[in-house]
């Protein structure tokens, strides 16, 4: 039998900066499994904006070392740049006092920002149409990532740095003895290992429930579109338009980016290990509904017809925030699921987090509060037997 | 309490030397009840205690002050924390557990139920090093400056379909590790600072961790180097199979765990003691051999019936699992370990 000292399943952005950072570390025997491509999950669908502003302080700790590790990588990965054109978050009258009560918290953090009335909105991004009354918050480090860029760039450097990514290799069961993780099962025969990471997102609970030790996460179906080359593309920055229920910014090509909530739909179930994102359908006639909404606050985008789509599932856990850390229960098992709509934001710094949790044990930031065992199994049954609408997860935006 | 009533989880090799202990030389202690393992009813029915069932019934028993746990390393965490919250005194065999995580919690278990909690070292009762230990207490070399230990063989001794075998167990490094370390720091008198390790299997596939070069720093500047490795060409090195050569200010001391030891000082070496020869296969239980396990087994009767501090306390178990733990992330990464962020 083959023995890693680390194996990751899954290769997602969050598997693969694992990888990476284990790697970065001096580990030699590191094989990432991945039951398609690389990049077959949310992660090569995702809008990969960022921004530091979440609300929690190891969320902004963790988020402000994500934006530091991106430039890093942005310099170090063939065929990335990072589009470092800040990130802006919008509010209207009802909602920004919620936000504006954790400015402390990014003072405390360090995390810098910038507040814009309307009329100063107006005036910075005088491209695009901005209603009465509302607040900008405005992070000068945030930005995005083309993941089809960022998910090849980032596999070519963790298989030059020595990992062996095995594809079209599924994990049918984490093995267990004694109390402890001792390696997988796969579709290709079993592997030993001294720790497992579970890094799967949507499929997490196929692997987790047998060992007894469910988490209480729920996956969503989410899209976002990219348009024709605009004929002249506006200045923006990633735009978090939160009274829009969307998301819009800059891609590739003169193009523009953007993505709605469906917030009328339910939970989505991944039944089976072998269930691929493209078995997903956006509800009919939401490209539509984005498309007026967008064009009202954006009107160059009005022109320009979406050319693609990309459905994927946003998993989040029953609080809202993400769950990374070592299983307590289960010695030498770490999971890192549920980043909320922030998944690829964080990858950088998950995935330095987690092979720091394997490496050494604990981590340079407290991400303590992340832990897997801080629910308890009794209220993890009960959400899980629950259907949960997209409405009432806890509305987190990247 | 005029005798300490012991009942013994476990009864494969180390249960049954444990065993022998107990029931016919050590004093103020009763044998009462075997449990766990297929031989355990063999074992019982020798000497003509109760056989139980199980651990919880071991652990049910009120005419059971003590348990003794010798039962593979992956169980030690959930036997002790169990024997404790029952009210039992325990003396469990090393290594204390596979992760200093169990080991914290054990520590945990024990102190809140209230209960004596040793672990077995047996190496530090055993004829050479224990004089050494000696020698080192009187003064004999002066301060520990330096160490260096050796333990080299060309198999581990162990079937792959043994329990010790699977990978839950840890491997090699945790099986014997633990002992190296414990002995090196009780040489050093000082606590371990910092570990750097390089941790392979060159060979056998079912058996893990079989070589290891480790080098540890303490507290008051000593320094130690341990070299192990289960996968010796043969024949080895027959007699350098357990050895330590530990240096203080005036002297040196020679120490071969089965062999002699040697004290160099005031310019010449002497012989001091010499260990008699041990058949480990043919006659386990000539005092000879049972002599390190019934030291320490008594010396854990007699703390808790004198209301002595532990001999063998479980933080020094948790420090050497510590320590283990440490060479292995060290040999993870390459990074020297600070072994108090373990
Ligand atoms: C439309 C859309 C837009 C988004 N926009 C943003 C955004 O702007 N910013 C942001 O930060 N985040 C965004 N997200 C979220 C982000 O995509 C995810 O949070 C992130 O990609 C999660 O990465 P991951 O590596 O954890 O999971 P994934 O990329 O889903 O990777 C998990 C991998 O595990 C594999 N796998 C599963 N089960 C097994 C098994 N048993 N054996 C082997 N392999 C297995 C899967 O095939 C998959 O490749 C968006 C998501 C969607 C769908």
């Amino acid at each position: 039998m083959t023995m890693s000292d680390v194996l990751i399943l899954g290769g997602g952005v969050t598997g693969l900066s694992t990888a990476y950072h284990l790697a970065r570390r001096g580990v030699r025997r590191i094989t990432i499994l991945e039951k398609g491509p690389v990049g077959d999950g949310s992660s090569s669908r995702a809008g990969g904006i960022i921004t530091g502003l979440l609300w929690s302080e190891p969320g902004v700790l963790a988020r402000r070392r994500a934006l530091e590790l991106f430039r890093e990588l942005s310099d170090e990965l063939d065929g990335y740049t990072f589009g470092a054109v800040g990130c802006l978050n919008l509010f209207d009258p009802a909602s920004w006092p919620d936000r504006a009560r954790l400015l402390p918290l990014y003072d405390r953090c360090g995390a810098p920002y910038e507040i814009l009335d309307t009329d100063a909105l107006r005036r910075r991004w005088p491209a695009l149409v901005f209603a009465d009354g509302l607040t900008g918050l405005h992070d000068p480090l945030g930005g995005y990532s083309e993941p089809h860029e960022y998910v090849p760039a980032l596999a070519r450097r963790v298989r030059e740095l020595g990992v062996t990514i095995r594809e079209h290799t599924t994990v049918t069961g984490i093995a267990t003895a004694g109390g402890r993780v001792v390696g997988v099962q796969t579709s290709d025969g079993a592997l030993a290992a001294d720790a497992v990471v579970a890094t799967v997102y949507g499929w997490t609970n196929l692997l987790l429930a047998p060992l007894g030790l469910p988490l209480p996460v729920k996956s969503f179906v989410h899209q976002r579109y990219v348009s024709r080359p605009l004929a002249a593309p506006p200045a923006l920055p990633a735009i978090n338009a939160n009274h829009l229920m969307g998301y819009v910014r800059p891609a590739h090509g003169g193009r523009l980016l953007a993505g709605i909530e469906s917030a009328d739909r339910a939970e989505w179930r991944v039944t089976g290990t072998n269930f691929r994102l493209t078995e997903l359908q956006a509800p009919p006639g939401i490209d539509a509904v984005l498309h007026d909404r967008f064009s009202g606050f954006v009107p160059a985008l009005a022109d320009a017809p979406w050319e693609s789509a990309h459905v994927g599932l946003l998993t989040f856990s029953s609080d809202g925030e993400p769950v990374l850390g070592p299983v307590g229960a289960l010695p030498g098992l770490f999971v890192g699921v549920a980043f909320h709509s922030g998944g690829f934001a964080y990858n950088p710094v998950s995935g330095m987090l987690l092979a720091e949790y394997v490496s050494a044990g604990r981590t340079s930031i407290d991400v303590s509060a992340f832990s897997p065992d801080r629910f308890a199994a009794s209220e993890t049954a009960q959400y899980l037997n629950e259907t949960v609408p997209q409405r009432d997860v806890v509305r987190r935006r990247h | 309490m005029a005798s300490l009533r012991i009942g013994i989880l476990g009864s494969g090799y180390m249960g049954a030397t444990y065993a022998e202990c107990i029931a016919r030389h050590n004093q103020r202690a009763t044998l009462v009840a075997i449990a766990g393992g297929s031989r355990a009813p063999a074992l019982a029915a020798t000497y003509g205690v109760a056989h139980l069932d199980d651990d919880a019934a071991l652990f049910a028993r009120d005419d059971i002050d003590a348990v003794l746990i010798a039962t593979p390393h992956a169980l030690h965490h959930d036997q002790t924390v169990r024997a404790a919250a029952a009210g039992k005194h325990v003396l469990l065999e090393k290594p204390m557990a596979p992760s200093v995580a169990e080991c914290d919690s054990m520590i945990a278990a024990c102190e809140r139920a209230g209960v004596t909690f040793e672990v077995i070292k047996t190496l530090r009762f055993r004829g050479s090093i224990s004089r050494a230990l000696q020698l080192i207490a009187d003064g004999a070399i002066g301060r520990v400056r330096m160490i260096n230990g050796r333990t080299l063989a060309a198999g581990t001794g162990i079937e792959e379909k043994h329990w010790a075998a699977r990978p839950e167990s840890g491997g090699m490094l945790l099986d014997m590790g633990c002992h190296n370390f414990d002995i090196i720091c009780a040489f050093a008198g000082s606590e371990p600072r910092r570990i750097s390790a390089c941790v392979e299997t060159f060979a056998a596939p079912a058996h893990r961790r079989l070589s290891a070069m480790s080098q540890i720093s303490f507290a008051d500047g000593a320094m130690a180097q341990m070299w192990m490795s289960f996968e010796m060409p043969r024949p080895s090195l027959p007699d350098h199979v357990h050895r330590y050569l530990v240096v203080g200010e005036t002297g040196t001391l020679d120490i071969d765990g089965y062999g002699a030891l040697a004290l160099g000082r005031d310019g010449e070496w002497r012989e001091i003691w010499r260990q008699p020869p041990i058949d480990w296969i043919n006659r386990p239980f000539e005092p000879v051999r049972l002599e390190a396990f019934f030291r320490q087994t008594q010396s854990f009767i007699d703390d808790i019936l004198d209301g002595r501090p532990a001999t063998v306390a479980a933080t020094q178990g948790r420090r050497a699992v510590a320590m283990v733990e440490g060479a292995w992330r060290s040999a993870l990464t390459g990074a020297t370990v600070e072994l108090d962020t373990i």
